[in-house]
């Protein structure tokens, strides 16, 4: 389970505080196992703040960020990995690849 | 627009590497690969990593090279230079450094019977020494692999009786790349991909952009300027006695996404390394025989995406993907970065399904040869390359 919260300012994320997932191999797993309407529904969510969210995380230097903050900037980072079915394919269908559990993340 | 899109163009600048197909025997024969591991791998500089990965006085790596039937340690010594070692124990033959990389605090000790070398690779203690009849320590120092380091490149070479340096090797790329500061990116993040299929037909898949509007017709259709709105065409292409470049011109009508635009915008990086040895926005260089250096122009800061093919039988090869950014300075550039590298690694998650696929096509000898079209001429060089080294495929009947 994942137990980590959101600053104040970003509760209206909590619904998605799952995608807060700190490595790559995590994220994709996640997205692999979601519907397009839930990779929809965060999209939208995120996108909606990632502004903002930015301008919050950059109140401090990237490299000293706070625990606190991390779950947001995870959350940031799974819009990232996301985004290609959203924006690109549209569908889960569409990606012709290779499998991504095998291209083996160092993260 | 300053590409030329004048058809054929890069035959007449080649004309010495003809038009014709060529052959696929060389990619499937076993016997062809036993030649290329003799004549190409075991005399060829061979990148095997970077100086960062070991930026401390004891610091040191172990790279398998199955495909020259051999582990190589890298080690840098207490007197900071870099050396490379068989990985191999002067006692009875033991791998000395059975673990991928590390640290030691002066001294490296085989777990057989503890022989002890230092960080030069002299041999420096031997337990219960008395008992062997007149050792020689000072001759039974690790075995050398002769090391090259170019701006930052670790290679080694596995002919002991080579003498060519590595720079003169590199040859035009050590010339066009000269001083390119490598040296001040990062590494974000590295893949390994396992794949059934020949190390030339993984290069071969990814030494053109013919295919991009086409395989990769949702990820990457227009990046790269377009004859007509619907053909790539490069900008450039140069051939240096091994190795080459191809160069594209990014397309100004590029679609980008709402996220990649927003994040462009948010990249606020004060880092901004640039390039300037680059000769298109996207350059191409395929070091012979298993490299290649991907140079990418960014509006905030260029970056390198670098790749290896580490073949471990003719039909088995692991692709390493390594993606190398300015260390980001702020959350705007460190998600555009996860941006970029994301979209390339679908793109090469496609690439690589179409790897795997080629193989099992050419394997079925159903063809016994390719056909390539002028923006496809580093294969043909490519090719060859190979053959010059390894000699002319015997085409099985
Ligand atoms: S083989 Fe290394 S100490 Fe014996
Ligand atoms: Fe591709």
């Amino acid at each position: 389970m994942n137990s980590a919260v959101l600053p104040d300012e970003f509760n209206a994320l909590m619904p998605f505080i799952a995608w807060a997932l700190p490595t790559e191999r995590e994220r994709t797993i996640k997205r692999l196992a979601s519907s397009m309407d839930e990779l929809n529904g965060f999209y939208a969510a995120a996108m909606a703040r990632l502004e903002a969210i930015v301008a919050f995380l950059d109140r401090e230097p990237l490299e000293q960020m706070s625990d606190k903050n991390k779950p947001l900037m995870h959350l940031m980072l799974s819009l990232v990995e996301i985004s290609n079915i959203v924006e690109l394919y549209k569908r889960l269908d569409k990606f012709d690849g290779m499998h991504p559990s095998r291209f083996v993340s160092s993260e | 627009m300053k590409t030329i899109m004048t058809n054929k163009r890069w035959a007449e600048k080649y004309p010495a590497l003809g038009t014709g197909p060529i052959e696929t025997e060389s990619c499937i024969s076993p016997d062809y690969f036993e030649r290329e591991r003799e004549l190409i791998f075991r005399r060829c500089w061979l990148n095997v990593g970077r100086v960062d990965e070991i930026p401390e006085r004891g610091q040191y790596f172990v790279r398998e090279l199955a495909v020259c039937r051999t582990s190589i340690l890298v080690m840098r010594g207490k007197d900071s230079q870099i050396r490379a070692f068989h990985n191999v124990c002067s006692h009875r033959g033991n791998k000395l450094v059975p673990h991928e990389r590390g640290a030691c605090p002066g001294k490296l000790m085989c777990g057989f019977h503890f022989w002890t070398f230092d960080t030069e690779g002299k041999l420096s203690w031997v337990p219960d020494e008395e008992n062997f009849f007149g050792l020689d320590k000072s001759k039974l120092g690790l075995t050398p692999v002769r090391i090259g380091i170019w701006e930052g490149f670790i290679f080694v070479n596995l002919d002991a009786d080579g003498t060519q340096s590595l720079e003169d090797y590199l040859s035009g790329v050590a010339t066009q790349l000269k001083g390119a500061p490598f040296g001040e990116l990062a590494r974000l993040r590295t893949y390994k991909v396992d794949e059934r299929a020949n190390w030339k037909v993984a290069i071969d898949a990814q030494n053109e952009v013919y295919h991009l509007p086409f395989q990769h017709r949702f990820t990457f259709p227009d990046a790269f300027i377009l004859k007509d709105n619907k053909y790539t065409r490069l900008y450039d292409v140069n051939l240096y006695e091994r190795h080459c470049v191809w160069s594209c011109e990014y397309n100004p009508d590029f679609k980008i996404s709402p996220l990649g635009a927003l994040l462009g915008q948010l990249d606020a990086t004060k880092n901004a390394v640039r390039l300037n040895q680059m000769i298109g926005d996207f350059d191409f260089f395929l070091v012979f025989p298993n490299m290649v250096i991907l140079l990418f122009k960014a509006p905030k800061a260029d970056y390198m995406v670098t790749y290896n093919f580490w073949p471990l039988a003719v039909d088995h090869t692991i692709w390493e993907i390594r993606y190398y950014y300015p260390p980001a300075d702020n959350t705007g550039t460190r998600l555009a970065q996860e941006y970029a590298l994301c979209r390339l690694r679908d793109t090469l998650q496609e690439d690589a399904k179409a790897h795997e696929a080629i193989h099992a096509g050419l394997a079925s000898r159903a063809k016994r040869e390719i056909q390539l079209q002028d923006d496809e001429i580093c294969i043909r060089f490519f090719h060859k390359v190979v053959e010059d080294h390894a000699g002319v495929a015997e085409t099985l009947r």
